[in-house]
């Protein structure tokens, strides 16, 4: 008896579960809808690049489109891709400060301060030695997939993202037009990160800065700004040289390069407090790296250095005046210029603001107020 | 039975194909190691200079051009341009070596390998980075001094002891270009490359026989900068030094 209840007991809540599990709809995937009636033919997009320039090399994986560059541009300025949908990658990379923030570390959602200042993303498009002031991401579609999930930055997963995109009333059709994708489901990180990827590579200079215009001709220094520009440049033997232009190479002012400038002291090479590239090589001699960023627009990047350390660019230019702080792994360019002994080193005053006024003539307004580069929404 | 017939022709010709190119080509590897007095080059290791003083190096680099051999009657051109660049070999791999692979080389015997250091007037005077991609050697923009109009044929950097503490915490950085700054460089060798087998060349260069051409020697805490056209003594000087320190071997 105990036991024929027993498995009456058992059967009876056998047959419950199985009805429950009847009772269950087939979880269908949120959003899923077919895309295949909008129109797919992405327009090639050339990259027009100021003379002087290289040519920009484009991942054969990745061809720039209108359509992939609109695409990407909203993104980029779309809070979506943020956890509580108050940043996007616009807070940190404002057109207005030459696609920097002009903070001295970078704040990400909630006010939580990350540990960097955010990089000017001009010209970005050239940067085929690492992204990031560590390095950390080989390319530009590498790079768009990590502030998303970085906890003091947008600290949303992009699980979440694909979920939001996938749903939203407009993005599915513009990931169709870019990417031709036939259903919502398509919609990947991946595919958003070429958008936005494609939409930095279109970030480049306009050409139309005073120094550009003197390349070409159009325009001539003031003195000021010509003997800065050979001081720079190591132009004449009866001019100091500043060692600028090696790290800071014409026509980028920047050779992408990771190197230790020289701001903080380290008895040894494991004694940097911010290890900057030796956390991405894994080499010890790497730490204390940085990557050197463009002068391009320098007036309009401040404060400057990785941690935003310097206000001004009198101030950068203090520093290295003075020969910078001594470590194992220095940079051997990073030398004194306040020896007034050496005098093919020795800045004076009046060097210093000649230098100055040649970094003036990188100011490219054209840029800034380029209607391409401006927030869509 | 057609088909039959039709498909082992095909394949005869696929075979007969890869046997002529085994037997018509081969391949080389061309590698470089560079020391210091004999010592491999370690990032953030202290060596002894000729004049005594601690010297460590981060950087050493060149352009090589018109990369040949010859025999006696032609010359094969194995590379138009190539960029040789040891800095991360310092630090990843010391005492590793930088290799260049080389392949659909004709068979046959050789007499000789050739190579300039730098970049030859005709492209030095005609082209610049913008010319290029910044993936291609040639469009490297931190290998080009707009100053002088040239590539920087070569780069070696380091710091040297300045005040005799054994501390190297003086930077040194002799960048060298300009047209008379090539170097052509033909060296002997008795290489046979045979179908689908690999020849090894060896460049070895020590960099302590750069500073010095055995009579004098560079003053590297008065030069420490070279990079400007100035100092064409001193540039003369260090690439005659560098072309001669170059020796190569067959593996």
């Amino acid at each position: 008896m105990t036991i024929s209840f027993r498995i009456s007991l058992i059967c009876l809540l056998a047959f419950a579960c199985q009805l429950d599990k009847e009772a269950d709809p087939i979880p269908e995937l949120p959003c899923s809808e077919s895309l295949e009636n909008v129109i797919f033919n992405p327009q090639p997009l050339e990259i027009v690049v100021p003379d002087g320039f290289q040519k920009m090399r484009i991942p054969e994986d990745n061809p720039t489109t209108i359509e992939g560059v609109n695409l990407g541009r909203q993104l980029f300025y779309d809070p979506i891709l943020s956890r509580d949908g108050t940043i996007s990658c616009s807070s940190c990379h404002q057109i207005s400060g030459s696609m920097t923030d002009n903070r001295a570390v970078s704040t990400g959602i909630e006010n939580r301060k990350t540990s960097r200042s955010s990089m000017s993303l001009l010209n970005i498009g050239y940067a085929n030695k690492g992204l990031f002031w560590d390095g950390r991401s080989p390319t530009l579609e590498d790079q768009v997939l990590i502030p998303i999930e970085d906890h003091n930055e947008m600290d949303e997963s992009w699980d979440n993202v694909e979920g939001k995109l996938r749903c939203h009333p407009s993005y599915p059709n513009l990931f169709r037009k870019a990417f031709g994708i036939k259903n919502t489901q398509e919609i990947t990180r991946y595919l958003a990160a070429k958008a936005i990827a494609q939409f930095m590579r279109t970030l480049v200079s306009s050409g139309g800065s005073k120094y550009d215009r003197v390349e070409r001709g159009e325009a001539f220094f003031t003195e000021d700004e010509s003997e800065g520009f050979k001081i720079f440049m190591d132009a004449v033997p009866d001019l100091p040289d500043a060692e600028c232009g090696h790290c800071h190479a014409p026509p980028l002012f920047t050779t992408h390069d990771f190197l230790n400038n020289g701001i903080d002291s380290a008895g040894s090479f494991i004694d940097f407090e911010d290890k900057g590239y030796g956390t991405t090589s894994g080499f010890s001699q790497d730490n204390g790296k940085f990557k050197v960023p463009t002068l391009r627009n320098i007036f309009l990047t401040a404060p400057y250095m990785h941690d935003g350390r310097f206000k001004t660019v009198e101030e950068v230019l203090e520093h290295y005046v003075a020969g910078g702080h001594v470590s194992p792994n220095r940079d051997p360019l990073i030398i004194r210029h306040d020896d007034p002994t050496n005098p093919r080193a020795y800045m004076n005053e009046e060097h210093q603001r000649q230098l100055i006024a040649f970094l003036h003539t990188l100011t490219d307004s054209a840029f800034i107020e380029d209607p391409d580069y401006a927030d869509p929404f | 039975m057609k088909r039959s017939f039709v498909f082992l022709v095909v394949l005869a010709s696929l075979l007969s194909c890869s046997k002529d190119q085994n037997d018509q080509y081969g391949n080389i590897v061309l590698m470089f190691e560079v020391t210091y007095n004999g010592q491999e080059i370690e990032t953030g290791q202290t060596y002894t200079y000729l004049d005594g003083r601690a010297l460590c190096f981060e950087k050493f680099k060149f352009f090589m051009s018109e990369v040949s051999l010859m025999d006696n009657s032609s010359q094969v051109l194995l590379s138009d341009v190539a960029f040789a660049e040891f800095d991360r070999l310092f630090i990843e791999s010391p005492g590793g070596r930088l290799t260049f692979n080389f392949s659909n080389i004709p068979t046959g015997n050789y007499s000789s390998m050739g190579y300039n250091i730098g970049i030859p007037p005709e492209i030095n005077d005609e082209y610049d980075p913008s010319n290029f991609s910044q993936i291609e050697p040639l469009g490297f923009t931190s290998e080009y001094w707009d100053a002088w109009g040239s590539y920087i044929f070569t780069k070696i950097e380091g710091n040297i002891d300045s005040d005799d503490d054994g501390i190297c915490d003086k930077g040194f950085a002799y960048h060298i270009g300009g047209n008379p700054s090539l170097r052509e460089i033909s060296r002997s060798i008795n290489l046979s490359i045979e179908g689908g087998k690999t020849a090894q060349i060896l460049v070895s260069i020590d960099l302590m026989n750069v500073f010095s051409d055995g009579t004098n020697q560079v003053d590297i805490v008065t030069h420490s900068g070279i990079h400007n056209e100035g100092q064409r003594t001193l540039m003369d000087f260090v690439m005659d030094n560098l072309a001669a320190a170059m020796t190569v071997s067959q593996l």
